[in-house]
C-alpha cells in the first residue's frame, strides 16, 4: 500500500489502557523505561530528584497500552503501570 | 442535419499534412477525450479537442473552418495528460498555420482610421494582424 | 601450426547433399525467386539434389525428404526456408525418422532474414537468398554426424509464489506424484483472488472456490508448504538448482494453534489490515483471513510493541495451548530441484501516482480492490462505510496511460468494473451507477453476455476518460470532469464514490527472482516467455517456466490454464528422468594440445581441466558459449556445431559473391538475443541493409579475434557482433569476455591502420527491433563511407597473425 490509510473501524477498536506510576525518588536516571517503552508514552524531564537525577514524564498518557515493560525494565522499581479500562485504538506506526 | 461523407484519397493528404506540420503521429489518438475533460477553454468552443483530432484523423477538411482552434489558449493541460503522448497544441498549431499560410486578408489594415489605431491596444492590433491577415 | 591456417578434418567420403527450398506459401517465394536459389547450387560438388516446395514442414514436404534420403543416399540436408529457431527442431525430427543424424541439417534463414526484411527488393533478395544458402552449404559440408546429449534428471520442483498460479501448478505437480516445494512471502497462501468478492463472469464467489483449492494444498503430501518465506538465493542449473529459503518466524506454532482468537483479545498494538487493503484494523497477532492456510495466528514483529526485548507478553500468557512461542527465530532452508515455476503474481497500480484522482487525499476515492473488500464485508452484514448513492467507476487507472509510464493494457478492469457495477447497483437499485471508460474488453468467454446484463441492470457506462477529480471541501463528494465522446459534450457530475480501475503491475517480489534466474522481462515490465506463440509459460531460462500474472495481466480461468501449461512443460523434462539436450560443447583437438594449461582459469562454468597434460572437457558442466577458444595459442579448442572450420566456410561462402564496388558486413547474432531480434525485425517487416550476412553463433563469445581479423582479411568490410545483454545473457562471463575479444581485435586493426570502426559490439533485448535496424545501417553506412581496404594494410594484417594475437610465445 503506497498510501498511509486510517482503517476505518479504527474508532471502534478498544485496546487496553494503562495509567503510569513513578516514584521520581527512586529513579536513577538510567533512561531504560523512555528508551523501551513502545509507544513513546514517557521522556526525560528537565528537573532533578534528591539524588541529582532527571526522571521520566508522561508525555503521552493516552498512548500508554498497559503492556508493563516499564515496570519490568527499570532496576528500581520506580515505575509501573495500572490497568485503566478501554480506550479506542489507535495505528502505532 | 447529419452530414455524409464518402472517403477519398484527398482526405489522406490533409492527414498527412497535419501529421507533418505537427510531428505528431494524429492517427494514434485513440478518442479517450480526456484533453476535452482538461480544457479549460472548452466551454467556448463549437468543437471539443478529441472531436478536432477525429476530424483531422478523417481528412475532414472543414475542421479549419471551426473556432476551437483559435479559442485553445496553448495552455498544454491536454498535452500533459494525453495518455498516448501526444501533443495536441502542436496539433491545434498546426491547424491554424495551414489556415494562416491560406494568407487570405480578411480585413484590409490601411482602411482603418489613424485615430482608431492609435486607440487600440497594441495586442489587439498584433493578434487582429496575425489571425485576418494573411 | 599456425592458428590462421585452419587445415581441414573433414571424412574421406564424398558428401550427398539435398538442398530444399521452401515457397512457404508465398511468404518466401512472391519475393525470392526459389527456383533460381534451387537452381543456383545444382553445379555444386557433394549437391546431389536441389528442389522446391510449397511448405517443407508440411506432412507432404517432409516425406519428400525422407524419401529422398532414402532413395539417393543423401547424408546431407540443407533447407532454405523459415528461421531454424521456428521450424529447425520440425526438420532435425525429420532426419531423425529417416535414420539420419538431426545434426547433419543446415536451414539457410531465407524467410525472417531475407524475404520478408527485404520484400521490396526482389532482385537483391533472390541474389541475399543464394547467398544464404551458400553459406548454409558451406557449414553443412563440415558438420560432424552428433548425437544429442542426455542428462539425468530428478523429481523436484519449485515453485516460487502461493496464489492460484502457484497453487494450480503445486497441485497438478502433486497429483502426479512429483516432489512441490511451494515457498510464498506472505503468512498464508492464496494470493490476491483471496481478497475477491465475486469472480466474473459467473459471480463464483472467489473465497469458496479458492478455499478447497488451499485445503487441498496443505492435504497433498507430495507438497511442502513454505509460508511467510521468501527466497534467499537460487544458483544452478536444469537438474540441480540449489535453493536456499528464508522462512521468517510466525512466533505462533502452527501444529498447536487452535485459532480460538483470545490472544487477540488481549493484544494492545493495532494495525491496518492487509487483507482489506488498510481499510479495517487488525491486532498484531492475527489471523491473516478467515480461510487461511495453513490457517494459524501470525504476530507481525512490526506491529508487535516488541520482543526484544519481550515488552507485553499478554497473547503468550493467555494462550491456553501454549502455541505461542516467541523463540522463533528465521530460519534458512536449503533443498535442491530440478526445475522452477515462477508465479509470483502482481500488484495493484499504487494509485496515488496519478494525483489527478486525488487517491490517498480524498476520503469518497478508492480503488477497486477496496470495493471488492467493502462488498465483502456489506454482504457479511459489517458494511465498512456507507457507499452512496451516486457511484462512478474510472477505467484505465494506470493503464494504457504514458504519463504514468504503462501503456499497457491491464486485460481484466472493463470486467471487474461490469462485475463491481453490477453488484452494487443489484445490492440497491436505487443507486446511481456510471462507468467511465474507453474500450469496453470484454473478450472472453461469457463476457459480452455479462456486459450486456449490466447495461439491462441500468449501469450506465460513459465513452470518455475523467481528467481530473475535485473534493468538495465541505460536503466530501467528488465532483469529475469528462468528455462523453459520443455526444461530444463536457459531463461535469458530483459522486459519492469514485472507484479507481486499476491496472496490473509485476508484483514487487518479482524483481529480485528475475535477476537471480536471469530472467528477462517483456516491454510492460512483466517476465518475458519464452516465444509469444509457441512458448508462452517457457522462459530462456532451462527448466524455469511461468505461470500466472507474473507473465502479464490475466483473469483467473487464463492463470489456471497457464499453472497447468507450466506443470505440464515441468513433467515434459522430469517424466523420463533423463533429457536431451543440443550437443553444442566444446572439444580439444588433442593432437593439437600442448598442454599449456592456459585455458583452464578461462571457462566461466570450470568445465576445463588438464589430464595426463592435455585438456579435458566437462560435458555437463560445459554450456558451450566458446569463450575459452581464443585463448588456445594452438587452435586446439574448438565447439560442436559451430566448430573453427565451419565458422570460417561461412565468413568465405558469405563474402564469395561479392563484387566490384560491393559492401558486405557480417552479423554474428547470439542464439538467445541477437539472431531471435533479427527473425523479430523481419517478421514486423522492418527493412535494413541489404549487404549484411548474419551467421548464428549460440553466444558472440564464439566469435574469436581470429576470426574476427580473417573475416576482414577476406573481405568484410564491417563486422558486428548483437548479444543479449548482460542481465538476461544465459552465459555468464560473455559479455566481458566479447568487449575484450573486440577490443584485441580492434587494437590489432589500429596496428596496421585500419579503422577500428569496421567492428562494433552492441548489447540487445529481443524488443529493441528499431535498435537492430539501426545499428545494421549505420554499419553498412560507415563501411560504404570508409570505402574498400586497400591491399596493403590487409597483407599487414593477415602476416604473422598469431605473433600480433598471442605476442610470439605462450606468456600472453
Amino acid at each position: 500500500m503506497g498510501v498511509v490509510r486510517i482503517p476505518y473501524d479504527i474508532k471502534k477498536v478498544k485496546i487496553p489502557r494503562g495509567e503510569v506510576h513513578i516514584i521520581k525518588e527512586r529513579c536513577k536516571g538510567c533512561g531504560f523505561c523512555i528508551e523501551y517503552c513502545p509507544n513513546g508514552v514517557l521522556i526525560r524531564s528537565d528537573e532533578f530528584n534528591a539524588k541529582g537525577y532527571h526522571p521520566p514524564i508522561i508525555a503521552k498518557p493516552e498512548r500508554c497500552v498497559n503492556c508493563g515493560l516499564c515496570q519490568l525494565i527499570c532496576p528500581e522499581f520506580a515505575i509501573w503501570s495500572t490497568p485503566k479500562g478501554e480506550m479506542e485504538a489507535f495505528i502505532r506506526n | 442535419m447529419i452530414p455524409k461523407i464518402v472517403l477519398t484519397s484527398g482526405h489522406v493528404d490533409f492527414l498527412k499534412k497535419v501529421s507533418e506540420l505537427s510531428g505528431q503521429v494524429v492517427t494514434q489518438c485513440d478518442q479517450c477525450g480526456t484533453c476535452s475533460a482538461s480544457c479549460p477553454m472548452v466551454d467556448g468552443m463549437d468543437i471539443t479537442p478529441a472531436q478536432m483530432m477525429r476530424l483531422v484523423q478523417l481528412g475532414r477538411r472543414e475542421v479549419l473552418e471551426s473556432k476551437a482552434m483559435w479559442i485553445c489558449a496553448s495552455c498544454f493541460a491536454c498535452t500533459v495528460r494525453c495518455p498516448r503522448g501526444l501533443d495536441l497544441s502542436k496539433v491545434a498549431e498546426a491547424l491554424r498555420q495551414i489556415q494562416l499560410r491560406q494568407a487570405i486578408d480578411h480585413i484590409d489594415i490601411k482602411s482603418i482610421p489613424k485615430d482608431e489605431i492609435e486607440r487600440l491596444p497594441q495586442i489587439a492590433l498584433v493578434s487582429g494582424c496575425r489571425k485576418f491577415t494573411g | 601450426m599456425s592458428s590462421t591456417e585452419f587445415t581441414s578434418r573433414e571424412q574421406s567420403q564424398m558428401k550427398r547433399t539435398g538442398v530444399y527450398v521452401c515457397h512457404c506459401g508465398g511468404n518466401i517465394s512472391e519475393v525470392v525467386d526459389v527456383k533460381r536459389v534451387a537452381e543456383s547450387v545444382l553445379g555444386q560438388p557433394d549437391v546431389v539434389l536441389a528442389k522446391t516446395h510449397e511448405h517443407m514442414c508440411s506432412e507432404t514436404g517432409q516425406n519428400l525428404v525422407i524419401n529422398d534420403i532414402k532413395e539417393h543416399r543423401l547424408d546431407r540436408i540443407v533447407i532454405a526456408a523459415c528461421s531454424p529457431q521456428f521450424q529447425g527442431p520440425t526438420f532435425k525430427a525429420t532426419l531423425d525418422k529417416a535414420g539420419l543424424s538431426p545434426y547433419v541439417l543446415e536451414m539457410a534463414n531465407i524467410r525472417e532474414q531475407c524475404a520478408w526484411p527485404h520484400f521490396g527488393f526482389p532482385g537483391e533478395a533472390t541474389r541475399k537468398a543464394m547467398s544464404l544458402v551458400g553459406m548454409a552449404l558451406a557449414k553443412v559440408d563440415l558438420d560432424e554426424i552428433l548425437k544429442k546429449l542426455t542428462f539425468p534428471i530428478g523429481r523436484r520442483v519449485l515453485v516460487i509464489g502461493g496464489g492460484i498460479a502457484g497453487i494450480q501448478a503445486s497441485l497438478d505437480l502433486g497429483d502426479a506424484g512429483f516432489d512441490v516445494y511451494l515457498v510464498e512471502k506472505e503468512a498464508s497462501i492464496g494470493g490476491k483472488m483471496m481478497q475477491l468478492s465475486r469472480t466474473f463472469p459467473t459471480e463464483d464467489c472467489a473465497a469458496c472456490i479458492l478455499s478447497p483449492k488451499m485445503a487441498d494444498v496443505a492435504a497433498n503430501r507430495n507438497i511442502h508448504m513454505l509460508t511467510y518465506s521468501e527466497i534467499e538465493n537460487i544458483e544452478g542449473y536444469l537438474g540441480h538448482y540449489e535453493v536456499t529459503v528464508k522462512k521468517k518466524p510466525t512466533y505462533v506454532n502452527p501444529d498447536k494453534c487452535t485459532c480460538c482468537g483470545d490472544c487477540v483479545d488481549v493484544c494492545p498494538a493495532v494495525a491496518p489490515n492487509e487483507l482489506d487493503q488498510g481499510l479495517l484494523s487488525r491486532k498484531a497477532i492475527y489471523l491473516p483471513s478467515p480461510i487461511a492456510v495453513p490457517h494459524a495466528y501470525v504476530l507481525d514483529i512490526k506491529a508487535c510493541l516488541g520482543l526484544l526485548p519481550i515488552a507485553c507478553g499478554k497473547c503468550k500468557e493467555i494462550c491456553d495451548p501454549g502455541a505461542v512461542d516467541f523463540n522463533m527465530r528465521p530460519e534458512l532452508i536449503r533443498f535442491t530441484v530440478d526445475t522452477i515455476i515462477v508465479a509470483t503474481g502482481y500488484d495493484i497500480f499504487d494509485a496515488g501516482q496519478k494525483k489527478v484522482y486525488g487517491f490517498g487525499q480524498y476520503e469518497n476515492v478508492v480503488t477497486a480492490l477496496d470495493v471488492e473488500r467493502m462488498i465483502v464485508h456489506a454482504a457479511e452484514g459489517n458494511p465498512m462505510r456507507p457507499m452512496g448513492k451516486r457511484i462512478a467507476f474510472i477505467q484505465c487507472v494506470g493503464s494504457r496511460d504514458e504519463q504514468v509510464g504503462n501503456e499497457s493494457c491491464s486485460r481484466i478492469c472493463c470486467m471487474y468494473a461490469t462485475k463491481l457495477s453490477q453488484l452494487l447497483k443489484r445490492s440497491d437499485p436505487s443507486r446511481d451507477i456510471y462507468v467511465f471508460y474507453t474500450d469496453l474488453r470484454a473478450y472472453g468467454k461469457g463476457f459480452e453476455e455479462y456486459y450486456k446484463r449490466a447495461q439491462g441492470d441500468g449501469v450506465k457506462f460513459i465513452r470518455g476518460r475523467p481528467a481530473e477529480l475535485v473534493e468538495d471541501p465541505r460536503t466530501k463528494k467528488v465532483t469529475l470532469r469528462a468528455e462523453d465522446t459520443l455526444t461530444r459534450t463536457i459531463i461535469e457530475s458530483e459522486f459519492d464514490l469514485v472507484v479507481l480501475s486499476v491496472g496490473l503491475r509485476p508484483n514487487e517480489g518479482t524483481e529480485a527472482i528475475a535477476k537471480l534466474l536471469r530472467l528477462g522481462k517483456s516491454p510492460d515490465g512483466f517476465l518475458q516467455e519464452a516465444h509469444p506463440k509457441f512458448r508462452p509459460v517457457d522462459t530462456l531460462t532451462d527448466g524455469v517456466f511461468l505461470a500466472g500474472t507474473v507473465q502479464g495481466p490475466k483473469d483467473i480461468p487464463d492463470t489456471v490454464a497457464q499453472a497447468s501449461a507450466a506443470s505440464s512443460r515441468a513433467i515434459r523434462l522430469m517424466n523420463r528422468g533423463e533429457y536431451d539436450v543440443d550437443p553444442v560443447t566444446a572439444f580439444v583437438h588433442v593432437e593439437s594440445c600442448d598442454g599449456c594449461g592456459l585455458c583452464v582459469d578461462r571457462c566461466p562454468s570450470q568445465a576445463l581441466s588438464l589430464s595426463a597434460n592435455v585438456a579435458v572437457i566437462n560435458e555437463a558442466l560445459c554450456k558451450g558459449c566458446g569463450s575459452c577458444i581464443a585463448h588456445c595459442p594452438k587452435a586446439a579448442l574448438d565447439l560442436h556445431c559451430y566448430t573453427n572450420d565451419q565458422m570460417l566456410a561461412q565468413v568465405r561462402a558469405a563474402l564469395s559473391d561479392k563484387e566490384g564496388p560491393d559492401v558486405r558486413t557480417l552479423i554474428f547474432a547470439d542464439d538467445m538475443t541477437g539472431y531471435r531480434l533479427a527473425d523479430n525485425v523481419g517478421t514486423a517487416k522492418m527493412s535494413y541493409a541489404l549487404d549484411s550476412r548474419i551467421i548464428r553463433v549460440p553466444s558472440c563469445s564464439r566469435v574469436t579475434p581470429q576470426l574476427m581479423l580473417q573475416a576482414i582479411a577476406l573481405g568484410a568490410d564491417g563486422l558486428i557482433l548483437c548479444e543479449s545483454e548482460k542481465n538476461s545473457n544465459p552465459y555468464p562471463h560473455s559479455v566481458p569476455t566479447i568487449m575484450s575479444h573486440v577490443s584485441k581485435a580492434k587494437e590489432i586493426l589500429g596496428q596496421v591502420d585500419i579503422a577500428q570502426d569496421r567492428i562494433h559490439f552492441v548489447q540487445f533485448v529481443t524488443v529493441m527491433l528499431a535498435g537492430f535496424v539501426n545499428n545494421i545501417n549505420r554499419l553498412s553506412e560507415i563501411a560504404r563511407k570508409l570505402g574498400p581496404i586497400p591491399a596493403e594494410p590487409l597483407q599487414r594484417l593477415s602476416q604473422d597473425m598469431d605473433k600480433k594475437l598471442f605476442g610470439g610465445d605462450h606468456d600472453s
